[in-house]
């Protein structure tokens, strides 16, 4: 203010005599001042606000400049192909000692939940900033033993999260893993113990039991957050978005994974029906 | 339509039937396959040239099972075996041996609290851990137990004529080279014994029980329509003071001879007078990558023309180390010890003799997961005999095993 005082008033001790004109016209204060509020405004205001006051196109955004604004897709998915069996337990011997609560039904199984819908070839994929890291007060996902299964028999989780095997089953499972992304061998423990492992790669990790055959598991390792399992009626959102081109993937483990190019714009939602 | 008309027809319909529901999620079947290189070094045998001797032996195992409702199961396992048939006995060179059904049984679960389950067929007999050490993939080790392996001198289908010709029967009855067994004509205390008969069993609390009443002994299994076979029991239990560990004693009694020795017998006896009894006791200790099982066998057999019973004491101790996800340490010591009986023999009279030869085992292997169906093993064993004549070998081998799902395989939905 004090340098607008000065000019307006010409109080600027030693000032050259070139402003006299602009002080011996009425206007000159005021076309000072506003070329100077111009210039303010140019210098300060947010890159495409000044690209919209000189008349270019831009996307108009209100949020600090780093982050776009994200889109959604949601829709339903359903199954109808025919899906392979999967392995069947062949209980031939009696477990000498405690067995499985005979009376609770068998793990009741709907391939709808064996189901992951995840997006490929994300432009942030190198961006960790957007993964997001489980806090100490989220809980960890687990994949139960129980009834000589594990639940949930598929589990997508993001890289660097450590997911608990607890075995609520009376008697001894050995949990394990051979897959390149991460092998394991959590040995034997009783029921009501737990054992943890904590994935660092992305990839897919397939777990087994060394005691009963059958048991498997199937773990997806993802590098970003865009993935989900639809709802038992198919239903499923993935959002936050950010703009851009993708192939989104269905992937059920014994089926062929389908796969569709997306565009998600800005602030929209893409709405799908997919057949698997 | 006649009857003999009929039954084609009803059984074609029942097979037709059966096919929709063998692809359905009630059934299920599994193959495991193995392979072995085994080479067996023995030296210090009298009347043999001391030397090694190189074996490959291929064997398949297929078990299917089919869940009826949620009560009843069927169940089915068939083997085969290149190299030697599973009674130990009668092995012929190049011949293989096929078991069309090894195992075919009906299972009907009460769902008790008792955990009551029935069975009735052609199963693997209830006496102590015998069972899963007769899968390859689930032998941390090559060979199985001396327990199951080792043929004796005593036979179902020979007697001997008194304590001196039972005594010969060792020094006449050399061994040759088999991997898992040797061309004695006696059998092991337990000869793959898949009895037929009817079957109790379950667990209530920390104690589990089963009792079998079957239709053939521990080392005489006898299929149904063989002559000979007398009804006989199996008994056994079990006590898991907590999950870690489980404690159990199995008993078992009952004739082991042949029909055909009848003629034989002294007179007024018949085979039923001659029984195999068996008291054991086996543990199982499994805690995060260390698992350690372990049996202990005594065992008696009467015999015809000996004046006293004879007993074998055996044992084994059985470790394992799961040194990381893919590869597992495994070691097992293994022991027979045989009764004396007083006889003479050559110029010594009245001399203590043990009846069959005292044999030890150590081996030590290394089992690699290549994949979580594909197991390869390598192991070295140490198997001393101590008896009429000593000998000692030094056996390595190498076996690859395989399981898979048999469905997958050939794409049955």
């Amino acid at each position: 203010m004090g340098t607008l005082s000065a000019l307006t008033t010409g109080k600027n001790s030693g000032s050259p005599p070139r402003l006299s004109w602009l002080k011996a016209s009425a206007l000159g204060p005021r076309v000072i001042l506003s070329g100077f509020m111009v210039l303010q405004l140019l210098l300060f205001t947010p890159l495409d606000f000044r690209f919209l006051l000189l008349g270019r196109e831009s996307v108009v955004s209100l949020t600090p400049k780093d982050e776009p604004v994200k889109g959604t897709i949601k829709g339903t998915v359903r199954i109808e192909s025919k899906i392979p069996s999967k392995s069947f337990p062949l209980n031939f011997y009696s477990r000498k000692g405690t067995t499985a609560n005979r009376n609770q039904p068998a793990v009741p199984v709907n391939e709808i939940e064996n189901v992951v819908i995840y997006l490929e070839e994300t432009v942030q994929a190198k961006d960790k900033t957007l993964l997001m890291p489980q806090t100490s007060a989220e809980p960890q996902p687990a994949i139960r033993q129980i009834n000589e299964f594990f639940s949930p028999h598929v589990l997508p989780i993001v890289v660097g999260t450590v997911v608990q095997f607890p075995n609520e089953d009376p008697f001894f499972h050995n949990v394990f893993s051979l897959s390149g992304t991460k092998s394991f061998d959590l040995g034997r423990y009783p029921k009501g113990h737990t054992r943890s492992v904590k994935f660092d790669r992305p990839g897919i990790v397939k777990v087994f039991c060394h005691i009963h055959s059958h048991m498997n598991a199937v773990i997806l390792v993802f590098d970003h957050p865009y993935f989900c399992v639809p709802l038992v009626n198919g239903n499923f959102v993935i959002d936050h978005i950010p703009p851009g081109r993708y192939t989104l993937v269905v992937w059920h483990e014994r089926l062929k994974p389908f796969k569709q190019v997306v565009s998600i714009q800005p602030g929209t939602q893409l709405s799908l029906e997919l057949v698997l | 339509m006649s009857p003999s008309k009929t039954s084609p027809v009803v059984l074609l319909l029942f097979l037709n039937s059966l096919i929709p529901s063998l692809a359905s999620d009630r059934f299920g079947a599994e193959m495991i396959v193995d392979g072995t290189f085994f080479r067996v070094h023995q030296s210090g045998t009298p009347y043999l040239d001391s030397g090694s001797e190189w074996f490959f032996n291929g064997r398949g195992i297929l078990r299917a099972s089919f869940n009826i409702n949620s009560y009843l199961s069927l169940f089915y396992e068939g083997r085969y075996d290149q190299l030697e048939p599973l009674n130990h006995r009668n092995v012929l060179e190049g011949h293989g041996y096929g078991h069309p059904v090894l195992q075919g049984f009906l299972r009907y679960s009460t769902k008790l609290p008792t955990g009551l389950t029935l069975q009735f067929g052609k199963f693997g007999s209830p006496f102590g851990h015998y069972l899963t050490e007769d899968y390859p993939n689930l032998n941390p080790l090559i060979t199985p137990p001396l327990l199951y392996t080792h043929a004796g001198t005593i036979r179902s289908d020979r007697i001997p004529l008194d304590a001196y010709d039972l005594i010969r029967w060792q020094y006449y009855n050399p061994s040759t080279y088999y991997p898992y067994s040797r061309q004695y004509d006696g059998q092991p205390i337990l000869n793959y014994p898949y009895p037929t008969g009817v079957m109790a069993y379950g667990d209530w609390a920390k104690l589990d029980y089963r009792f079998a009443a079957v239709n053939s002994s521990l080392s005489n299994p006898l299929n149904l329509g063989n002559p000979g076979q007398r009804l006989q029991w199996i008994a056994g239990g079990g006590y898991s003071p907590f999950s870690r560990l489980r404690i159990g004693t199995s008993l078992a009694r009952g004739p082991y001879l042949d029909a055909s020795v009848q003629s034989s017998l002294p007179a007024g006896t018949s085979i039923n007078d001659y029984n195999q009894s068996a008291l054991g006791f086996d543990l199982q200790f499994s805690m995060n990558h260390l698992e350690i099982q372990s049996e202990l066998v005594f065992n008696s057999f009467q015999v015809p023309n000996i004046y006293k019973s004879l007993g074998t004491t055996g044992y084994y101790i059985q470790v394992k180390q799961t040194l990381n996800p893919r590869v597992y340490a495994a070691v097992r010591w293994d022991q027979l010890i045989s009764d004396h009986i007083t006889t003479y023999y050559y110029d010594h009279y009245n001399s203590s003799y043990r009846f069959d030869s005292n044999v030890n085992s150590l081996e030590v292997a290394l089992g690699i997961r290549i994949t979580e169906k594909m197991l390869l093993k390598t192991a070295y064993q140490y198997r001393p005999t101590e008896g009429i004549y000593s000998y000692r070998e030094n056996n390595v081998g190498m076996q690859l095993v395989y399981s898979f799902d048999v469905k997958k395989l050939f794409r049955i939905p």
